[in-house]
């Protein structure tokens, strides 16, 4: 039985995302945050870290949550940074996203793998590779690269069109 | 040698080793409310006080977003200006005390800024605008800190597109 290890990241009250293991970078308090005019309204901040400029990415409005936001845009002292491939360029990029919480370690195994319901999928399902059970919510792994790269639902294809179940991404 | 405004000619000036090992380029660095802009020095083709801003010209009525008009080689030019979103205004705020004319090809046009600075021997690290920061209509190229403020890199065609008809980059006369 294949295993794999996750951060657990908080989007919302209810709403908890995957990502894998080597994806997280490192978490950074949240100063020194810039508005960039003309922005989508859902990465409309950037920081500066390591000679980057990285966009600051809130979760919660680029999966449209319609639950109350877990993470206080400008106020949250939590920021992960994450790497992800550019689905354009296919250089290796850092991104920022809001977190009300720490993330949380998890060990993740084939039999918990299991598919969302239509509401879920609707929601994160265009950006989402898997989702696996976690304690009893279904959980979606996300694809940081159509997180951060894809700039319109049409580049993503439709809702429900989710890749085959595979725990790949969470490399241990 | 990588150039950060893609749609100018403008040629780096490296007279000198520069401090940084960054190459060194011409720049106009434009303050709007609370933007920092900055254009390459070769597409701004003088910067003038907004007094030197005229009545709009009968053709130029028609768009409330025209301001005024301001002299070049015989000819008026309309003059707009943004507030830090990009947005057109039809009213100048009172900050609005320069104005910078940038041509596009054949044509000009004026925009107002709260101030204007010439920088000879710029070499700051631009960066590209990430991606997921795109939008369509985006005027910005690339981001860098400028005295420790964001300042937003651009250039003229960039900005010409927000303009709301190209046919007003005429002259009046």
């Amino acid at each position: 039985m294949n295993q794999a290890a996750a951060w657990i990241l908080q989007v919302a009250p209810g709403l908890n995302v995957a990502i894998g293991l080597r994806e997280l970078v490192q978490l950074i308090d949240g100063s020194d945050i810039y508005q960039v005019p003309m922005a989508p309204d859902y990465c409309s901040e950037v920081l500066f870290w390591q000679k980057r400029a990285v966009p600051v990415l809130d979760l919660h409005r680029r999966l449209q949550c319609s639950t109350p936001a877990g993470a206080k845009t400008g106020s949250t002292t939590i920021l992960a940074l994450l790497a992800y491939e550019n689905l354009y360029t296919r250089a290796v990029e850092v991104g920022a996203v809001y977190l009300p919480t720490p993330p949380k370690k998890v060990i993740v195994n084939d039999n918990q793998a299991s598919m969302p319901d239509a509401a879920q999928l609707a929601q994160w399902g265009r950006f989402a590779v898997s989702s696996f059970d976690n304690e009893g919510s279904i959980v979606p792994v996300l694809d940081l690269s159509r997180i951060f790269t894809a700039e319109t639902a049409a580049t993503l294809g439709k809702a429900g069109n989710m890749p085959p179940l595979y725990l790949n991404r969470l490399v241990a | 040698m990588n150039w950060p405004f893609p749609s100018s000619a403008a040629q780096p000036r490296s007279t000198h080793a520069p401090v940084t090992g960054l190459p060194q380029f011409r720049v106009v660095l434009l303050q709007i409310d609370n933007l920092l802009l900055m254009l390459p020095q070769n597409e701004v083709r003088s910067v003038e006080s907004r007094s030197q801003i005229q009545p709009l010209h009968a053709q130029m009525r028609t768009d409330t977003q025209v301001l005024g008009s301001i002299p070049y080689a015989g000819h008026d030019w309309p003059v707009y200006s943004f507030d830090a979103r990009f947005q057109l205004l039809e009213q100048a705020p009172e900050t609005r005390r320069a104005c910078v004319l940038l041509h596009v090809g054949e044509h000009f046009f004026g925009l107002l800024c709260d101030d204007a600075r010439v920088l000879n021997a710029f070499d700051g690290q631009v960066h590209a605008l990430p991606t997921a920061m795109h939008v369509a209509r985006t005027p910005v190229t690339g981001l860098l800190l400028f005295e420790n403020r964001l300042t937003c890199v651009s250039n003229v065609a960039r900005l010409a597109a927000l303009l709301p008809n190209p046919q007003d980059l005429r002259s009046a006369s």
